[in-house]
């Protein structure tokens, strides 16, 4: 019984639908199938473009993270001013001390050089 | 905390600015120092000449005005340690963009302009210019040559054209041919006609040396004052300043420079003492090579103070270092020298008035070889060493023909400054010293008078001296020959990293502040005298207060002009072991 109950539903249902689908017509066979499927290296390439991320993250490995980050960036700059004295040409100044005159810039990087 | 984003935004907004900030990072240090490469001193000269090579004929004589002409280190006599001052004045180093070519780059340029350039006071500076390095070059018929190429390009008449007679017959005159600066001389007389005698000081001082040179003294000390004290404003030709801030200004108190130059020759002449004399000789460093291009200058020691224009003994050393001044009035001259920071780093020009006395007599040809002597290398205690033992010794490099040697400490006041230094020990044979810290402490460091005559006033840091544990002392050699003139020292210019050397300081922290130090180092002189006294009365053996109880004794009787503290002082003396003198 339930199951010509069934095939009836379904014929109508059948009937019905290619009655509202009449004035449809499905051409784009071949772009679902490329989605779906993917077989050029090009829309591969597209997919992944295209494909979502999704991380989890501790907002204090973020916090630390991002530090490490910034000082990596910042380490080309650190090293330059710290191995790099005001330049010579640049305004100089003399200075006098125990006696003798020397140049300020070299003085004090002679002065660093003994205190370490 | 979750974070979806899409790989092309992750790109985009994160990976792309960092790759991007990192790039960044690692080429800006590069840039900087290609930037800062570009600023030496040697590659903006080579830029200079590269820009001057390419620049269009019009554009070529003004970048020649600009770059080997106008800039005011490129004065006449004008170095970076001008003689005449305090040892440590210098020069304020030029900040300007220009002025880094060197004498034989700018003779190509200079000669270019006084064929090409129209300007009269420019081009009355390049030929003087000119005129002066080929004077350093040993070239002075070139130099004359310029100045005579230039004089013939101005229109007659000029101002100009008298200032370079004027020029040409100073030029001649400082080459020895009177004869020829006389005839100069006398066509500027000629062609100024009845203004002859309204000429500037400059004219009258060189037609009077002229004069000198000729053997006609009298004369010469009579035009030497025809223009002073007349009463009335001397009436002069302006000189065309080619630009105001230049020090290369013929006109710079030229009466005082006529004054000047009269007082020697009215001296000379009290003295009967008018044969023309002689100063030459060579300037050489120690190692034998010769101090090329140093100024030279014989300085009357009735005028000393800064150099002027218009000084009439001035030279150039030459490529051998040598030098020669002529038509010398004999008398007694201060030497001084010019000299420029890469002449004078790491060597001694060691500077007492007395020392470079020059008595030149009457016609005399003065040969006076100088030699300037490397400056001597601190060995120990140095560099902030702390005194550790009951010794402290002293040592340095040894200077060739020195006698002895005078080892000179400086305490510092309350600001950490030490502008005077007091002998530690005085002609010591060796290149070393050695004292126990005992002899350290009973070692004076001088006194300071105080403004206002108070001796409460003084500064206690120095009367302390090496028994203050907190200062940082420093210490200096000087050394002098067997006939007592000094001929090197330690201190002196040190400006290249090579020449640093060891830094002169020590610190002597061995002993702690007593309760009469603090009081002493507050500023209260007559307690702290109270507190030394008992402790003296307690242990006769504390020798440390002894010293000090003298030295305030000593103050309050220079200072303060106390008789009694002056015995007491004697008294106290008298229990000082061996010989000290605090």
């Amino acid at each position: 019984m339930n199951g010509l109950d069934n095939e009836k539903d379904r014929a109508a249902l059948k009937s019905r639908l290619e009655e509202e689908l009449a004035d449809t017509t499905f051409t784009s066979h071949t772009k679902v199938l490329q989605r779906t499927h993917p077989s050029s290296r090009r829309a591969g390439l597209h997919a992944l473009w295209n494909r979502e991320l999704e991380f989890t993250v501790k907002p204090g490995s973020l916090i630390i993270g991002t530090a490490a980050l910034l000082l990596l960036l910042a380490s080309p700059y650190a090293v330059h001013t710290l191995h790099n004295t005001p330049f010579p040409s640049d305004k100089r100044e003399l200075i006098e001390a125990g006696g003798n005159v020397y140049w300020e810039d070299i003085y004090r990087k002679e002065v660093k050089r003994l205190e370490n | 905390m979750k974070i979806r984003i899409k790989v092309k935004h992750l790109v985009l907004y994160v990976l792309l600015p960092l790759i991007v900030l990192a790039a960044a990072a690692i080429w800006t240090p590069t840039a900087i120092e290609r930037y800062q490469a570009s600023r030496t001193p040697e590659a903006l000269r080579l830029k200079t000449l590269e820009e001057i090579e390419q620049a269009s004929s019009k554009r070529k004589l003004e970048l020649i005005v600009q770059e080997a002409i106008r800039p005011s280190r490129y004065d006449l006599y004008r170095f970076d340690y001008q003689p005449g001052g305090n040892r440590l004045m210098v020069a304020s180093e030029d900040t300007e963009e220009t002025g880094f070519l060197t004498p034989e780059d700018r003779l190509p340029l200079l000669e270019r302009y006084i064929r090409e350039g129209e300007d009269e006071a420019l081009l009355i500076r390049a030929a003087r210019q000119l005129a002066y390095e080929y004077g350093a070059l040993g070239r002075s018929e070139d130099g004359e040559k310029a100045l005579k190429q230039t004089f013939d390009r101005m229109q007659p008449g000029s101002q100009g054209r008298l200032e370079l007679l004027l020029d040409r017959a100073e030029y001649a005159l400082n080459q020895n041919d009177a004869d020829k600066a006389e005839g100069l001389f006398e066509q500027l007389r000629k062609q100024t006609g009845s203004r002859g005698a309204d000429l500037n000081t400059r004219t009258d001082r060189i037609s009077s040396q002229i004069l000198f040179a000729q053997g006609r003294p009298e004369q010469a000390a009579t035009r030497a004052g025809s223009n002073l004290h007349s009463g009335t404003p001397i009436p002069r030709f302006v000189s065309p300043s080619p630009s105001p801030s230049s020090a290369d200004s013929n006109h710079s108190k030229p009466e005082s420079e006529l004054m000047l130059y009269r007082n020697l020759l009215e001296r000379a002449l009290s003295r009967g003492t008018t044969s023309p004399a002689s100063f030459s000789g060579t300037l050489t460093y120690g190692d034998g090579t010769p101090v090329v291009r140093a100024g030279l200058f014989l300085r009357s020691e009735k005028d000393p103070g800064p150099v002027r224009e218009g000084e009439p003994y001035r030279t150039v050393t030459d490529q051998n270092g040598r030098f020669d001044i002529r038509n010398v009035v004999p008398g007694s001259y201060v030497l001084e020298l010019g000299l420029d920071f890469d002449q004078l780093d790491g060597w001694s020009w060691p500077v007492q008035a007395k020392d470079w006395m020059v008595e030149i007599g009457d016609g005399q040809h003065v040969e006076y070889p100088i030699v300037i002597q490397p400056l001597i290398e601190l060995q120990s205690p140095v560099n902030d060493q702390e005194i550790t033992g009951d010794t402290i010794d002293f040592s340095w490099s040894p200077i060739e023909g020195a006698a002895y040697y005078d080892v000179i400490g400086s305490i510092p006041d309350q600001d950490g400054n030490a502008y005077v230094g007091t002998a530690i020990r005085n002609r010591i044979p060796e290149n070393r010293l050695s004292l126990t810290l005992n002899e350290l402490y009973g070692t004076s460091g001088g006194l300071t008078m105080p403004d206002d005559g108070s001796w409460e006033d003084t500064d206690p840091n120095r009367l302390l001296a090496y028994m203050n544990p907190d200062a940082r002392f420093s210490w200096n050699v000087s050394a002098y020959d067997a006939e007592g003139r000094i001929i090197s020292q330690s201190g002196g210019y040190r400006l290249s990293e090579d020449n640093v050397g060891n830094m002169p300081f020590f610190h002597v922290r061995q002993r702690s502040l007593t309760e009469a130090d603090r009081l002493l180092l507050d500023g209260k002189l007559e307690q702290a005298l109270q507190l030394y006294r008992r402790n003296i009365d307690i242990d006769p053996q504390d020798t440390e207060s002894l010293y000090m109880a003298i030295r305030l004794l000593n103050a309050k009787f220079e200072i303060g002009g106390d008789i009694e503290a002056q015995s007491e002082e004697a008294e106290l003396r008298k229990r000082l072991p061996n010989s000290d003198s605090p």
